[in-house]
């Protein structure tokens, strides 16, 4: 059979038998068995366990449960709060501020977890309601969150990029160096939004500001010493990273280690039970992530095995002549496998397809790889499967998923024109690391 | 004999829940030891990083089982909301059928690995040289625990209210 016919077959199963409402991860492994059965025989079995043990059995992945402990770690501890009145009281002049201060909680939170989840869930749980309360739009308060929360997978740690430096053999180093400048920048255009929002649209909210009493100086410095810490461990695990003391993994697993110490020392949270608790929050979605990755690799190893992926690549590249059309449809496709994919199943399925396409049309793989995890953060917030929208409908049982979606539309707006951006200005990605590492070898 | 099951299966879920979590906590504990004696002591790294990836598998495989009985498995379950009650549990007796079949696929070829890995004495041929059934094994008892959980699923699925 044609390769583009299997493909084409492999679509279609494959979107029903995830549709079933069945668990990811097993329909994905489901849909890999069947077809290698189907279309090479039973002696394909034989290799099928050994394929899927070895989807896992790599040091690289510690990474992921390491850096959700360290997100869940903060999550559980009254820092998000700290964090989030210190920017509020720093910010309360500004029209819009307790929405630029959400997203600024966000994005620091960001940088201690590599999870979008959860810093959603850590931000959103003090800042949604306080929001509403300030007289925002539930549209304008769910929506930050949700988009807010996305940073999480953009600025590093990133569970995102990880996977896909280990799907790609890229330097998991260099891509969070990628990642700092962009994660920036789009939260910067999410607080434009936010301040376009509260000056034109939204007027209430403004008005009410200026009704508020201001916060004492005493009041603007008392937070501080309990954010500082934080930004410590930020620190340190940046210098753990570049400093050559350590693989990402092995800064993964010391940066959950001192959150640990520091919630101790900084909110008493060492009771055996309540860090036992912690650990078991961050173990489930681990052990979700982890499945899903290695089902993907069984999934990838399938469509490569009945040569689906290098049909589908040539096929791409002989598609167009100009490349920014291949990539605008790369783009696309992208876009469409997010909405019904987490993020890490998009990595590992595509990237054996993408990366030869990219590569060989003189995009560069980092570069790129900031273009997939934006695209990715799309997929977070829109339906069927954005965890984000979950996750704050269970924050803010009261408002519908359509206001929500309303809510962050505009901010997916803003993700579009960061990708437009960095297409334009691919230095935006490379200043950085190429200033601190030297330009990339090889590719 | 159901009832009997299912609390056996219940208890048998929050002990594959507890083996996770203390298995990412010992790897923590490794990692932080492995760091500091090649930073502080310039030593040679040579039985952590195994251990520690083989402490992952596992904490995957047998943790697995615990987050299925939460239902912490992430799914698209979009078509629910078009479908009445009744269909939704036939639909889900169906797509746990569907999981019921993976993992008994995977207990099988999983079994032969660790027979083969066992009776060959094959060992993973690093410095440190742990027999290789150990981390094998990980696997299958995973998906001995993941065929326990499902039937459970299943038994609970038919005892619905909305299915009767």
């Amino acid at each position: 059979m044609d390769p583009l016919t299997i493909a084409i077959i492999v679509a279609v199963f494959t979107l029903i038998v995830l549709f079933s409402g069945i668990p990811i991860a097993f329909g994905l492994s489901f849909v890999s068995i069947t077809l290698l059965v189907a279309f090479e025989g039973l002696q394909m079995l034989d290799v099928f366990a050994e394929t899927f043990y070895a989807g896992l059995n790599s040091f690289v992945l510690l990474s992921i449960p390491m850096f959700i402990l360290m997100g869940m770690a903060v999550a559980h501890s009254p820092a998000g709060k700290d964090l989030y009145t210190g920017l509020d009281r720093w910010l309360w002049r500004v029209p819009g501020g307790l929405v630029i201060s959400n997203i600024g909680a966000c994005s620091i939170f960001a940088a201690l977890s590599g999870s979008s989840p959860a810093t959603c869930a850590a931000i959103g749980t003090m800042g949604i309601p306080e929001m509403r309360k300030r007289g925002y739009s539930d549209e304008i308060a769910t929506g930050t969150i949700a988009a807010g929360g996305t940073l999480g997978v953009l600025i590093p740690p990133s569970i995102v990029l990880i996977v896909y430096g280990m799907a790609t053999g890229t330097s998991i180093g260099r891509l969070f160096l990628s990642g700092i400048i962009p994660g920036f920048m789009l939260a910067s255009l999410f607080a434009i939004w936010a301040l376009i929002h509260s000056y034109f649209i939204d007027k209430n909210a403004s008005k009410l500001l200026r009704n508020r009493k201001p916060p004492t100086l005493k009041e603007k410095f008392e937070v501080l010493p309990r954010i500082f810490p934080f930004l410590a461990i930020i620190v340190g695990v940046l210098y753990v990273l570049y400093g050559g003391v350590a693989t990402p993994s092995e800064a993964s697993g010391v940066g959950a280690f001192l959150v640990f110490v520091m919630i101790a020392v900084v909110y008493k949270i060492y009771q055996p039970k309540k860090i036992w608790n912690i650990v078991k929050i961050s173990m489930k979605e681990s052990v979700m992530i982890m499945f899903i990755i290695a089902a993907s690799y069984l999934f990838a190893f399938t469509l490569s095995q009945l040569y689906v992926t290098q049909s589908l690549a040539q096929s791409m590249i002989e598609l167009s002549s100009n490349k920014w059309m291949i990539f605008l449809m790369v783009n696309v496709f992208l876009l469409v496998a997010g909405f019904f994919l987490p993020p890490v199943a998009v990595i590992v399925m595509t990237s054996a397809i993408l990366l030869p396409v990219i590569t060989t049309l003189g995009f560069d793989p980092y570069w790129f790889a900031i273009v997939f995890t934006i695209n990715m953060e799309i997929g977070l917030i829109t339906p069927p499967v954005g965890l984000n929208l979950y996750i704050i409908k269970g924050i803010t049982p009261d408002v519908s998923l359509s206001t929500i979606l309303k809510g962050s539309f505009p901010f997916m707006m803003m993700m579009v024109l960061s990708i437009l951006i960095l297409c334009i200005f691919p230095e935006i990605v490379s200043w950085l690391p190429d200033k601190l590492m030297g330009k990339p070898l090889g590719y | 004999m159901k009832k009997k099951y299912l609390k056996f299966c219940n208890y048998t879920s929050q002990a594959c829940g507890a083996f996770a979590v203390g298995a990412l906590i010992l790897s923590i504990l490794v990692i932080v030891e492995l760091v500091f004696e090649r930073y502080f002591f310039q030593r040679a790294i040579t039985w952590q990083t195994e251990l520690v990836t083989i402490l992952l598998v596992a904490s995957t495989f047998i943790g697995s089982a615990y987050v299925l009985s939460e239902k912490a498995h992430v799914s698209m379950e979009w078509i629910y909301d078009f479908m009445s009650k009744k269909n939704i549990i036939k639909l889900k007796i169906f797509t746990s059928l569907l999981s019921l079949s993976f993992f008994l696929i995977l207990f099988y070829f999983g079994f032969l690995m660790v027979e083969e890995a066992f009776t060959k004495n094959y060992t993973t041929g690093t410095i440190w040289d742990p027999p290789l059934w150990v981390p094998y094994s990980s696997m299958l008892i995973g998906s001995i625990l993941m065929i326990l959980q499902y039937i459970a699923e299943i038994i609970k699925l038919f005892d619905e209210k909305d299915f009767k």
